[in-house]
């Protein structure tokens, strides 16, 4: 694949934040795991983070990239991502939600099914 | 800017499926069950109820700066379809970036509330990475 050349709007707002993106989830990620005590709000976060991580990166290929745009993969990664990122907000307040109400509250078994939930959803936007 | 009625109605089922359905569907079940959580805590101890508030509010930071920084871009994807502003390149620049700094605004609020958690207990980011964070503040799920 050919590297694009790039103007000065798609250097400024496209290509800074995005970097910014990758490196501050990159830090997100790195945090979680030097943290001792990992909790289901830090996982939280994590999956957050990963989830914008793979956004940035396909927008970067995309934008580096041109052909990458026509590859099936591409809208693979950039809708599933992005559709995974806004429902995964409200998998945060469901989950802040269950953890309140519920005294049995069982965070390993709710967050996966959440995040089962949150996968399909975004997959189904993506099928549509 | 012109309506494309005509376009309107071909575009309509992108309007509901697509491209505006993630985005409200998404802040209609945060924004619900924001408000549900924030009337248990009202019945929490006042002790209890102070830190969890926090947290909470913490973790809610997290989903509204996911649905600001996606939902606009969302919106501007779906005027594109049906209106004239497809020309009006700066103000898609800035959609598109606010979409692309979304992993960069969640660790700015990480960064954000890590700082507020270490001045409450009166830590260092050393002290509390050995372990004293977590014993002071071991509220299970809101924990950081």
């Amino acid at each position: 694949m050919q590297v694009a050349s790039l103007s000065f709007d798609e250097y400024f707002f496209s290509i800074v934040p995005t970097v910014l993106t990758i490196m501050a989830c990159i830090w997100l990620i790195v945090c979680y795991f030097r943290i001792p005590k990992k909790t289901i709000a830090l996982s939280m976060v994590l999956i957050l983070a990963i989830s914008d991580l793979i956004f940035a990166v396909t927008v970067l290929s995309s934008t580096l990239f041109r052909s990458f745009i026509y590859e099936r993969t591409y809208y693979l990664f950039f809708f599933t991502s992005m559709y995974f990122s806004i429902f995964w907000a409200s998998g945060i307040a469901v989950l802040v939600y269950k953890s309140l109400k519920d005294k049995n509250f069982k965070p390993i078994r709710s967050f996966i099914y959440t995040i089962t939930a949150v996968l399909l959803l975004a997959a189904l936007f993506n099928y549509l | 800017m012109l309506f494309r009625w005509d376009s309107y109605n071909d575009y309509s089922e992108t309007f509901f499926a697509v491209l505006l359905g993630p985005p409200t569907l998404s802040l209609i079940f945060t924004a619900f069950f924001y408000q549900k959580s924030v009337n248990l805590l009202k019945n929490l101890p006042d002790s209890e109820s102070k830190l969890t508030k926090f947290y909470i509010r913490n973790l809610q930071f997290y989903s509204f700066a996911q649905l600001f920084t996606f939902g606009p871009s969302l919106v501007y994807l779906f005027l594109s379809l049906v209106c004239d502003i497809d020309d009006n390149v700066l103000l898609s620049s800035i959609l598109g970036m606010l979409a692309n700094l979304s992993g960069f605004m969640n660790a700015l609020i990480f960064f954000l509330q890590r700082r507020e958690v270490y001045k409450k207990a009166s830590l260092t980011p050393k002290s509390a990475s050995a372990g004293e964070l977590d014993s002071d503040f071991d509220t299970s799920l809101f924990n950081l």
